[in-house]
């Protein structure tokens, strides 16, 4: 299987990272935003870091969408898992154009309003996995796995 | 040692950081302050750390005190610990929206939460008396993602 994984720099793609007992058994490669702890955390996987969008550019978010589509058509994974944040938006757009099933799991802080992130990728997703229980509010349609941290 | 970290996210967090000037009066403080516009200087303060030199730090101190990010927190709580968490307010331009100030709000079982800086050094002291089982790998979690993607994309065939 071949894996597309989206997520942030910072703390989005530090938790996407905790799935590694999964992703490593799998071919995969990684869509991020750009930042310094995204260049260290990813030095030996194949990684494409991208400028945005985020909460200061959220229109790049349309901008970034032609990106996404001729990558998800050069690489064709079988699925496509984010965590957010807005760059999830342009991906998991261009997934459903592409019929590439995707999943969106909703990170573990976001416990009151769903995110604009989620709000709008959620709906596109084949599933969406919750990282707490109470997460069922903002995603009806979600899934509990068990306790993420 | 007392380690402060804002995180990784893109607004200051001058609050917090002008607080952990206030705790260096007493003991030795590090700062990873961001894009913090302040410079206590009594503590050590660096902007940005690369994680290995991070991770160290949080290993290294006392007790972690940061804002309310998951990943950040899962830092102290893989080694047993309580860490102070002091969520962004976006009342004061910390953050986009007031999701940390609702995370926060969840953690008094494994964290000493902060709403008004002036409580901080008391907080440190209650987290560096209370220790927590260590958080696992989440590996039970990943592979249960794994079986899902497994369904998803057998349904797609």
């Amino acid at each position: 299987m071949r894996i597309a994984l989206v997520a942030s720099a910072g703390g989005h793609l530090a938790l996407l990272l905790r799935l590694r007992p999964w992703f490593q058994d799998h071919e995969r490669f990684w869509v991020v935003l750009d930042g310094p702890d995204a260049r260290h955390h990813l030095a030996a996987e194949d990684a494409v870091f991208r400028p945005g969008p985020t909460n200061r550019r959220p229109l790049r978010a349309l901008t970034e969408l032609p990106t996404a589509l001729r990558l998800l058509a050069e690489r064709r994974p079988d699925v496509l898992v984010t965590n957010g944040a807005g760059l999830a938006v342009p991906y998991v757009l261009a997934a459903r154009l592409r019929s590439i099933p995707a999943i969106f799991w909703e990170v573990p802080d976001r416990v009151g309003p769903a995110s604009w992130t989620g709000r709008l990728v959620a709906p596109l997703c084949d599933e969406v996995v919750w990282s707490v229980p109470e997460q069922r509010a903002a995603y009806p349609r979600g899934r509990w796995l068990g306790p993420v941290l | 040692m007392i380690y402060v970290s804002v995180g990784t996210h893109t607004d200051p967090f001058d609050r917090l950081v002008e607080a952990a000037g206030r705790l260096a009066q007493r003991e030795e403080v590090v700062v990873q302050r961001g894009t913090s516009r302040v410079v206590p200087g009594t503590a050590l303060v660096h902007d940005v750390l690369p994680p290995p030199e991070h991770e160290a730090l949080v290993r290294r101190s006392r007790v972690l005190v940061c804002h309310a990010g998951p990943s950040t927190l899962a830092a102290a709580w893989t080694l047993g610990r309580v860490p102070v968490v002091v969520p962004r307010d976006p009342a004061r331009g910390e953050h986009v929206d007031a999701h940390q100030l609702h995370y926060a709000a969840t953690l008094a079982e494994r964290a000493v939460v902060v709403l008004d800086v002036r409580e901080l050094a008391d907080a440190v002291d209650r987290a560096a008396e209370r220790r927590i089982p260590p958080l696992g790998d989440g590996a039970a979690f990943a592979h249960a993602f794994g079986r899902l993607v497994d369904q998803v994309v057998a349904r797609r065939r």
